[in-house]
């Protein structure tokens, strides 16, 4: 099922004001594909958070 | 993805007795017609139809009262129900919901798609694709599932109903719903966080990483030491070894004392060997209160003896003595009838008491398992005979020196205190070798004198780092999801009612034939771009060109269902609105009455698949429940007596 265009447009926008990838993007949209299509799991939430990407990773890994 | 509604049933509900509506096309029953018209007298079930549909698409609790609102009033009925058939796409499947009017009690049964006929679940079940969109939406099926009052809501500036509309229909506010995923999900983490440390906070996570640091410093100072001590350790071990080695050196230098000193050097080495192990024995007994003395073992076992029953802490056993009386089998295997149960609600309080009694209960365990009374002084007077044989040797050892010339003796003399005292800094150093690097848990030692503690202490620490650390990233990403989510909810209701608008006000000036009303903008509801007030028939006709454009773009394909679409539009209005509304929808249900026809008929008329339904009262003597008619001329000349205008008799 197709996300709307306007819809679309607003996620890459959001997307790359803060900062993230192309591939943060597409993993954003199939999250909402799923949501709409009802093919969610309760996982797919906590998994898409944790492929945010930050600019502190590295460091807090070398702490 | 479309949505069908093939059927509808009706069992004792209000004046239905048992009635079908069948919106599925001659040739194929999982097919309805485009337009379904459903002619029904003002008064008759046309309101409750059109809440029955929502309620049964949405899903719900009902009130008693509620329930017993369909009840008939024309006969007695017990029980009624109310069904749809549905289909998504080619897969069908059914909602019921059934009536218990004397209970004022309302239960859900569906058939899912995979099922076979006749199969029928408890409670309300939607197939995925629109369980999200439909499932407690009332707002969302209120825009499919359409009258006037709604089209009222989408244009009054102090509804939020057409806002709501596109947030729904684009899932937006599916997408806002994450959001307070996301903040159980941060509470979740945040007390498994605190079960490893109290701190989750960014500030919390620095004091944990400083406190780190510190002890990381600790342990390396610590293995300076260590490393220190060792090499002391074998610095003076070396330098005895030597002096030792001088002085037997001087001892074997008169053939007379050598083996005396060979003897008298492994009876002391023997000696300090046993003098080891004896005290190590000692020490473990006098640990122990009950090997002081045979009477105070007898006082602690006497102690035990008086704390009669080993008691549970209340708070957290009184439960179980009730849970045990309810069981029909005790845990000794045996049935438990009335008067056992009384007997363990009764006495279960001698059992019980107050939450410090585990302590007691340790005492008591521990008393229990005493060993027979072991006199420590046995062991003392060991080690106190070893270390008198090993003096002693020492002494023959040393009185063998006074054989030698004086200049020698002189020497071994200077050797033996040389020897003293390095035995007493090695002693000294293997003890503080012994506190850094031991592992027993008896010397209260911390992590600031021993090794193997300030290890264990930074795991700690770094457990609860990372556990932290995890929290604190997770909090930042989470942030970050939840700004996207806003941002793009935000972002997309700009886009999207920019374009709702351009496409409404098409289709507006195609309904009314000119320009006069159009919309400027929808904030929280439709805003008129036309000054002063509009007609209902104009705000309708709106509200059908805003949900057209709405559903034109909608993931998912909705039947509309509407109730009186016409009722309050003027003749010239009906025709456009029924000859171009249905278009803009897959599937159609219209409820009617008879006074609506004129005009709208016309535009209906152009429509390819029209199926027409009349819902009439049943006149024959004794029987007033409803009938249905699919006769096209029945449904033209009906006319109810209690539709506006007046009734001109026939019918």
């Amino acid at each position: 099922m197709q996300i709307t265009p306007e819809v679309q447009q607003a996620i890459s926008r959001a997307v790359k004001k803060n900062g993230q990838s192309p591939q943060f993007e597409l993993r954003f949209r199939k999250f909402f594909e799923n949501l709409i299509t009802g093919n969610y799991r309760h996982s797919d939430l906590e998994e898409l958070i944790n492929a945010v990407e930050t600019d502190d990773e590295d460091d807090q890994e070398e702490d | 993805m479309q949505l069908k509604i093939l059927r509808l049933h009706y069992k004792n509900i209000r004046d239905f007795r048992d009635l079908d509506l069948d919106f599925t096309k001659a040739t194929d029953d999982l097919v309805p017609n485009h337009v379904s018209l459903v002619q029904m007298p003002n008064g008759t079930g046309k309101t409750t139809t059109i809440n029955l549909l929502r309620r049964v698409l949405a899903g719900g609790a009902f009130t008693a009262e509620e329930v017993r609102s369909f009840a008939p009033t024309k006969w007695s009925a017990k029980t009624g129900s109310f069904g749809i058939d549905l289909a998504v796409d080619t897969r069908p499947f059914n909602l019921r919901i059934d009536f218990d009017f004397f209970a004022g009690e309302a239960q859900y049964f569906n058939s899912k798609p995979a099922m076979k006929a006749g199969g029928q679940d408890r409670g309300h079940y939607l197939p995925p694709e629109i369980e999200p969109l439909i499932h407690n939406n009332d707002r969302f099926v209120n825009l499919f599932v359409f009258d006037g009052e709604q089209a009222r809501k989408l244009l009054n500036k102090d509804e939020t109903a057409a806002d709501q509309a596109i947030r729904s229909i684009f899932f937006l506010n599916r997408l806002a719903l994450e959001k307070e995923t996301i903040e159980q999900i941060r509470e979740r983490r945040r007390a498994k966080s605190k079960g490893v440390s109290q701190a989750t906070s960014l500030q919390g996570l620095k004091n944990l990483q400083t406190q780190l640091r510190n002890l990381k410093d600790t342990l390396r100072e610590h293995r300076e030491h260590e490393k220190g001590f060792r090499a002391d350790v074998k610095r003076i071990e070396s330098a005895i070894k030597g002096k030792e080695a001088e002085r037997d050196a001087l001892l074997s230098s008169h053939e007379d004392i050598t083996e005396k000193n060979n003897l008298l050097r492994s009876e002391i080495e023997l000696a300090e060997k046993d003098l080891i192990e004896r005290t190590r024995l000692a020490l473990s007994h006098i640990r122990k209160p009950s090997n002081f003395s045979p009477s105070m073992r007898d006082d602690i076992v006497s102690l035990g003896n008086q704390m009669a029953i080993l008691k549970l802490p209340k708070a957290t056993s009184a439960e179980f003595f009730n849970e045990l009386s309810e069981r029909k089998i005790c845990i000794c295997g045996r049935p438990i009838g009335e008067h056992e149960k009384d007997s363990i609600q009764k006495n279960s309080h001698e059992f019980l008491s107050e939450e410090n009694i585990g302590i007691l209960n340790a005492i008591k365990t521990h008393v229990r398992g005493l060993p027979q009374y072991e006199g420590v002084n046995v062991f003392l007077e060991q080690v106190a005979t070893l270390k008198q044989k090993r003096d002693i040797a020492r002494q023959k050892r040393d009185q063998l020196t006074a054989k030698l010339d004086p200049a020698a003796a002189s020497r071994a003399a200077t050797l033996r205190d040389e020897i003293s005292s390095l035995t007493h800094e090695l002693a000294d150093k293997n003890e503080q070798l012994n506190f850094l690097t031991t592992t027993s848990k008896d010397l209260g030692l911390t992590p600031k004198d021993n090794i193997p503690l300030c290890q264990a202490k930074i795991l700690e620490f770094e457990t609860r780092i990372a556990e932290v650390t995890g929290t604190v990233r997770f909090e930042r990403k989470a942030a970050i999801v939840e700004a996207i989510i806003d941002q793009t909810i935000e972002d997309s209701m700009r886009l999207l009612k920019e374009r709702i608008v351009a496409k409404t006000n098409e289709r507006i000036e195609k309904f009314l034939q000119h320009k006069e009303v159009s919309i400027a903008g929808i904030q929280d509801s439709i805003q008129f771009a036309k000054k002063g007030g509009v007609s209902e028939g104009q705000t309708l006709s709106v509200a059908y060109a805003f949900l057209s454009t709405l559903f034109e773009n909608s993931p998912c394909q909705m039947p509309f269902v509407v109730d009186s679409p016409a009722v309050s539009i003027d003749l010239a209005v009906r025709r456009e609105v029924s000859e171009t509304v249905p278009k803009m929808f897959r599937q159609m249900i219209v409820f009617i009455i008879s006074s609506e026809r004129p005009g709208f008929m016309v535009g209906m008329d152009k429509q390819k698949e029209v199926q027409v339904y009349t819902v009439y009262r049943d006149t024959k003597p004794g029987s007033a429940a409803m009938n249905v008619s699919t006769d096209r001329k029945f449904f033209d000349e009906f006319q109810s007596e209690d539709d506006k205008p007046k009734s001109k008799g026939a019918r």
